[in-house]
């Protein structure tokens, strides 16, 4: 096993302009903000994004003019309304947006996952998003018709969670939120970055070996991340931060708000300078 | 008599169409009036159903049976997923249950709904005029592989429209294409519950069935871009007895937090 510790400068550097970046968690839990603002921060752009349910990972490197092409089942801030930077670049046509449904993503990772080219679909069966992202085909073994996607496979994935060693065994402990499809996106990605709230010790590890849900040799890097996924929540670690989301949703309605806020919160700005200036803001997590 | 909200009108004329021994899918995450639509009310009919001896169950996403006459103490993720449940999957098998039809009722709502129960929640507008709303979500897996897909829904004129911009959620009928030929295996939306009337759907799709006390047709018909069919007789709806508002009532759903 190989240490895979690394800062989180260092980690994104692996992710190279032009690539398939897929971002893990859902909506406002479990977002790998720390590894997506470092990501804002390089400028490292024309990303093709991949997430299940997309939120402020997406809309912040949207902001930040560094994505191409969005394939997801949701963008938006949940509960804060919807992803306004998003939807300006809708709107502009400067994001190619490919919709699916959230058990045609789990299954085009699924593929992804386990090395083939495409996942077959009913979900999107009369739908407008099959024009997006299906092709009809008949069975070879009879049926009714049905589609197909492609698989999923980013070159880079994005996740937080909860705790891993040094080796990358990834760990969910309780209390926790399984509504996210992170150790299936692991598997689909050619590298996967994870960022962590603590770092468990590998005898701690093997004694709740049953809580790996990813293990450590799917994993290229793992950064130190306490509230790593602020200003969204982390299962038994903190929730998300209203006061600090509320304020991202404002940013994000207007251009001038956004780049104000890319500069005060993601350009040049350290995570562990990040989170000072979070809590001098008075966050809820302060 | 006791006064009644729209809300406990909404749940009280819900709640007989759950029946025993199904699961009901609901969605949580939605803000002000959607999540009040999509969570609320259907969590409020359940239990009524429950207090009526009927074994109705309900998930919250991936979490399966949770206590539903002990909910959590908010809407906060950590909140939700602490609520005492029988069984808390990862997404993807819970995605496998819904798909080979394990989900009985799946509770939506929708910016846009049809006649043929064609439901939008992505895109509105036209060329040249697009506007991205949130996106999908598991709205095509309610309306394609649940055993029926129940709408709960305000009338507006914005909302039902004659031919959605976006087919998010296919219905019963599009153009000449129907679900039969599609080979969907659930039964797609069977029933609209809106804040005046409830609806279904026939051979000529969208069906007003019943209305709330003290409603009258013109004003269903007002506040929507289409005329629904409507069936020979027309039911209209007793208030909400004291006991169903008691019972409707001893549930404390969380306010949200934000």
């Amino acid at each position: 096993m190989r240490n895979k510790m690394m800062d989180i400068a260092e980690a994104i550097r692996l992710v190279e302009p032009g690539s398939s970046v897929a971002l893990g968690g859902a909506t406002l839990r479990r977002k790998p903000m720390a590894l997506a603002r470092a990501l804002a921060g390089s400028g490292t752009g024309d990303l093709d994004l991949w997430t299940w349910i997309g939120s402020l990972d997406v809309d912040l490197l949207i902001g930040a003019q560094l994505v191409r092409s969005v394939n997801s089942a949701y963008v938006g801030f949940g509960a804060f309304g919807l992803a306004q930077a998003t939807r300006r670049a809708f709107v502009q046509g400067t994001v190619e947006f490919r919709d699916w449904s959230e058990s045609s993503l789990v299954a085009s990772f699924r593929a992804g996952a386990s090395g083939l080219p495409i996942a077959l679909t009913r979900a999107l069966l009369g739908t407008s998003m099959a024009a997006e992202v299906a092709r009809e085909i008949v069975s070879p073994f009879g049926g009714p018709p049905i589609l197909a996607v492609p698989a999923a496979r980013p070159d880079i994935a994005l996740l937080h969670a909860q705790s891993a060693d040094e080796f990358g065994n990834i760990r969910r402990h309780a209390p926790n939120v399984t509504d996210d499809i992170d150790h299936v996106i692991a598997a689909a990605s050619r590298q996967v970055i994870v960022s962590v709230e603590r770092i468990d010790s590998h005898q701690s590890i093997v004694e709740h070996r049953d809580e790996t849900v990813i293990p450590g040799h799917y994993i290229t890097a793992i950064c130190v991340a306490p509230r790593g996924a602020h200003p969204t929540g982390c299962d038994g670690y903190y929730d998300p931060d209203g006061s600090h989301l509320a304020a991202y949703a404002r940013a994000s309605a207007d251009p001038e708000l956004l780049q104000s806020y890319l500069r005060d919160f993601v350009h040049g700005v350290a995570p562990d300078e990040y989170l000072r200036r979070v809590d001098a803001d008075g966050g809820d997590t302060a | 008599m006791t006064e009644w909200s729209t809300n406990e009108m909404m749940a009280v004329a819900l709640s007989p169409h759950l029946h025993d021994g199904e699961i009901g899918f609901i969605g949580v995450g939605s803000s002000g009036r959607a999540h009040e639509l999509v969570t609320g009310i259907p969590l409020l009919a359940a239990h009524l159903a429950r207090s009526r001896g009927v074994d109705f169950d309900i998930q919250i996403g991936p979490l399966i049976a949770p206590e539903i006459e002990a909910p959590p103490a908010g809407w906060l993720d950590n909140e939700i997923y602490g609520w005492d449940a029988s069984a808390l999957l990862t997404s993807d098998a819970n995605m496998d249950g819904f798909l080979r039809g394990a989900v009985s009722v799946g509770f939506i709502s929708g910016a846009q709904i049809d006649r043929w129960g064609n439901v939008n929640v992505s895109r509105v507008g036209g060329e040249g005029s697009w506007k991205r709303l949130g996106g999908a979500l598991a709205l095509p897996e309610h309306c394609a592989f649940a055993g029926r897909a129940i709408l709960v829904c305000d009338l507006s004129t914005r909302t039902f429209v004659a031919d959605v911009d976006y087919v998010t959620g296919f219905g019963h009928r599009r153009g000449d294409v129907r679900r039969s030929d599609l080979g969907l295996p659930g039964g797609g939306p069977a029933l609209v519950v809106t804040d005046s009337a409830l609806f279904d759907f026939g051979d000529e799709g969208m069906r007003l069935v019943a209305l709330y006390p003290g409603v009258s047709p013109n004003d269903v018909e007002n506040r929507m871009a289409f005329s629904p069919d409507t069936v020979a007789t027309l039911a209209e709806l007793p208030i909400p007895t004291d006991e169903e508002l008691g019972q409707l009532r001893e549930l404390r759903l969380p306010e949200l937090p934000w």
